[in-house]
């Protein structure tokens, strides 16, 4: 009975410690496990077979969820976005991966705005001003090199002048908080600034000017209730009024401009007549130290005479 | 019954020599085994109960690259990698042309529901390789980049590792990745 009980505490006692062992050991055989994955990974990628989870030929279609700031993993991403673009090097391909992070940065912006998160929204449409500036850069800086990129610059346009739009309807959400237009109107300026630079205006004069047709349109379409038609109705004065407002504020800017130009023109005229006043000053102030001088001159000869003449009358030599 | 038999045979004589039966289980033998057993069970628990409380400390030979307690993460130096980057919660490292970049976050998530998360926020890609723990792709560009991810699940947090190198290149920087993978600690 005593030798039962013996082997089986033995028994019993050994589970206990093999157990124990390998629960502390788990993470290794788990990191083993992931090991022998990529293992299994390099010799599918050699030999050209691949695990059953795994379709080379046909990419998973997975659905496209908009990750925001919200989200643990959102820093973790945007640091692969960067890693990539700097792993990229053909100008080209970094200019469209910009492109795309900014056309992501703009959904993440809309999902935010839509939470009511609207001051992570508002830093989101700075990263997207700062992925649009940076194709633009890229494209240049090729472009200063003898690269021809005039295919990805159009395909880049394209998609700039559609965000646009994008931005121009967000402004239109009637739910926005007025530091949300703000942020927004921001964006549509930087980019009205940036087309400006470019010899671009036009298009966007085209793109408002499309908005405010298209609203007319919806105005016209949409007779069959009077709600319907009050809305396209406040719609087309809007754009109409953010027309009007784009060109007040491009004409205050060129107003602002010629200013400036009066201003520094002012500014350089004053400094040349002060500059010629200090001149005749210092002219004149020369002038009377010659006069002084001649005049001191003049009386020292005068005295040395006296002296001379009042000695000879003395009778000295 | 069977039990019976089997406690027979274990502890009945196993070999004689002549007339000599030589008993290799006897009572008293029994016991003291029994005592030496779980003696040697309970230092083996004990010992591995204090080391698993605290912060382990590396070894004096090896010099740290990184270290963040609050992350409960190490980096022993590894010859050519750089820290790059930190932010709230990920730390980035680099070496010529590849990125390694380290994420903790807390408990909540799934592995499935990381995997997925990253999987449909890197765009139109081909995914290469996948485990329980781990997922690997290359983007679907002119000039792909091939990316692996892999999860470890803690208690209280999970830890991302992400290696990013260009797919061209990805061969040539297996085992540097792999280097650079055993040299991180976490506790």
């Amino acid at each position: 009975m005593l030798k039962k009980l013996a082997v089986t505490t033995i028994l019993v006692g050994s589970l206990t410690v093999a157990q124990g062992a390998f629960a502390e050991e788990g993470q290794e055989l788990e990191e083993v496990v992931t090991e022998e994955v990529m293992q299994e990974e390099a010799i599918g990628e050699t030999e050209g077979t691949l695990d059953e989870s795994v379709t080379e030929e046909e990419p998973k279609q997975e659905e496209t969820v908009v990750m925001t700031p919200e989200s643990h993993l959102y820093e973790a991403i945007r640091l692969i976005e960067e890693a990539i673009y700097e792993l990229t090097e053909d100008a080209a391909e970094k200019a469209l991966l910009q492109d795309g992070y900014a056309e992501k940065r703009l959904e993440e912006a809309e999902e935010l705005f839509e939470k009511g998160n609207d001051e992570a929204a508002e830093k989101i449409l700075e990263d997207y001003e700062k992925h649009t500036e940076e194709a633009e850069k890229v494209i240049e800086e090729a472009e200063e090199n003898g690269e021809d990129l005039s295919d990805v610059k159009e395909v880049i346009t394209d998609n700039t002048l559609n965000r646009f739009r994008n931005l121009l309807a967000l402004l239109e959400r009637e739910n926005l908080p007025e530091q949300a237009k703000a942020g927004i109107q921001k964006a549509i300026d930087n980019k009205t600034r940036a087309m400006e630079r470019s010899g671009q205006i036009s298009v966007i004069e085209e793109i408002v000017n499309e908005e405010i047709v298209s609203d007319e349109n919806v105005d016209t379409n949409s007779e069959e209730t009077e709600t319907e038609q009050q809305k396209a109705e406040k719609r087309a004065e809007k754009a109409q009024e953010r027309a009007a407002k784009q060109a007040e504020k491009a004409e205050q800017r060129e107003e602002r401009a010629q200013e400036r130009v009066e201003e520094r023109a002012q500014k350089a005229q004053e400094r040349v007549n002060k500059q010629a006043e200090k001149a005749e000053q210092r002219g004149e102030r020369a002038q009377q130290k010659v006069e002084d001088r001649a005049q001191k001159a003049q009386e020292k000869a005068n005295k040395q005479a006296e002296k001379a003449n009042e000695n000879r009358g003395n009778g000295r030599p | 019954m069977m039990f019976d038999k089997a406690v027979h045979n274990f502890t009945k004589p196993k070999r004689s020599f002549g007339n000599c039966k030589i008993k290799f289980f006897d009572l008293q033998n029994t016991f003291r085994c029994t005592l030496l057993i779980m003696i040697a069970m309970f230092v083996m628990v004990g010992c591995s109960k204090v080391s698993g409380g605290e912060i382990e400390e590396v070894a004096p030979d090896k010099e740290v690259l990184y270290e963040n307690p609050e992350f409960g993460l190490r980096i022993v130096e590894i010859e050519g990698w750089e820290l790059e980057k930190e932010t709230a919660n990920s730390v980035k490292f680099k070496k010529d042309k590849i990125v390694s970049i380290i994420t903790v976050i807390p408990k909540g998530d799934t592995v499935a529901e990381i995997k997925q998360g990253f999987l449909s926020a890197a765009g139109s890609v081909t995914v290469t390789g996948e485990g329980p723990n781990f997922i690997s792709w290359k983007s679907d560009r002119n000039e792909s980049i091939h990316t692996n991810i892999f999860i470890e699940e803690k208690h209280d947090r999970n830890i991302i590792t992400t290696f990013l190198t260009p797919y061209n290149d990805y061969e040539l920087n297996r085992e540097e990745i792999e280097a650079f993978r055993w040299n991180i600690e976490t506790y």
